[in-house]
């Protein structure tokens, strides 16, 4: 059955390139620009993963994540926090708490992301 | 002068020390005098309140100002005034050139720890968003030199804004009216 992924990025060439990449590999692709576009989208579309940018206008990665957390029907969503940024102690540890399931530090590989996608999805 | 910092917190952290905003000064004060009774070199970015004034409560207080180089953003710079332990910044706006300033600074210069005097001024100047982004960047640059940080913000600053940056921290802390956190 076919997975699938949504991406919420407000960079649009990252949302592109992502769909592009993960369409070619036969997943369903779903896309947000923000937190409350995917929050919205969320509640009536079923995704297998979740690809958030941590920073963004309105609601960062972090925000969005503790949303879905907070969500019945979500909370189980497996997540990818794809971002730029270092994170000390406080925030390796809330992340830990929020239960992210993988990192992929800005700019990625293709090959890595990927590899890392269908070990999360098999 | 009664701040103290607990020792559990590491030599390289980056704490981020919320103070009263009605106790600013003496607190600020208090971490500086801290830092200077325990390291050498400090790099003091300053962005409360003009330096001759800053400098006048160190010395009233007996706080080691020559362990101190100032990055100041808030005092005009005048050539007759200057200060060689202090490097002038713009305006607490002029995020690119702060930023310079203090890689430069970092570089350049041994420190064994830096205060940051306050993140809640530059809210006062920038966007939320871009100060998120601004901080993200600044604690790597101090994470990268592996010197002990103070960030100090005032109790009345953005807790959405501060949720998000303390992510970038080691340790928060609230410092008390009184006395030490």
């Amino acid at each position: 059955m076919t997975k699938t992924i949504l991406i919420v990025d407000d960079e649009t060439d990252i949302r592109l390139a992502l769909g592009i990449l993960l369409k070619k590999e036969g997943y369903a692709v779903l896309a947000a620009p923000g937190g409350k576009a995917a929050l919205n989208l969320l509640q009536k579309k079923a995704v297998d993963l979740i690809i958030i940018d941590f920073f963004m206008p309105g609601m960062n990665g972090s925000q969005v994540l503790t949303e879905i957390r907070n969500n019945k029907k979500l909370k189980a969503t497996k997540v990818i926090l794809l971002t730029v940024a270092t994170f000390g102690k406080q925030g390796e540890k809330k992340l830990k708490d929020l239960k992210v399931t993988a990192y992929i530090q800005k700019p990625f590989d293709n090959k890595a992301l990927l590899a890392k996608i269908k070990k999360l999805l098999t | 002068m009664t701040f103290a910092l607990n020792s559990e917190i590491g030599k390289k952290d980056i704490v981020i020390a919320i103070i009263p905003s009605a106790n600013h000064k003496r607190k600020a004060l208090e971490i500086a005098k801290y830092l200077s009774q325990r390291f050498k070199r400090i790099c003091y970015v300053n962005l409360t309140q003009p330096l001759p004034s800053l400098l006048g409560e160190m010395e009233k207080n007996n706080v080691a100002c020559a362990k101190f180089l100032f990055v100041d953003a808030i005092t005009k710079k005048n050539p007759k005034k200057n200060q060689s332990n202090c490097i002038y910044v713009n305006s607490p706006k002029a995020l690119t050139d702060l930023s310079i300033t203090i890689s430069k600074s970092l570089e350049t210069k041994a420190f064994n720890a830096v205060l940051f005097d306050s993140f809640s001024t530059l809210l006062v100047y920038n966007s939320p968003q871009t100060v998120i982004r601004f901080a993200h960047d600044l604690f790597g640059k101090f994470r990268a030199a592996g010197i002990l940080t103070i960030i100090t913000a005032d109790e009345g600053t953005d807790k959405s804004v501060l949720g998000d940056v303390s992510m970038f921290a080691d340790v928060t802390i609230r410092v008390k009216k009184g006395g030490s956190p």
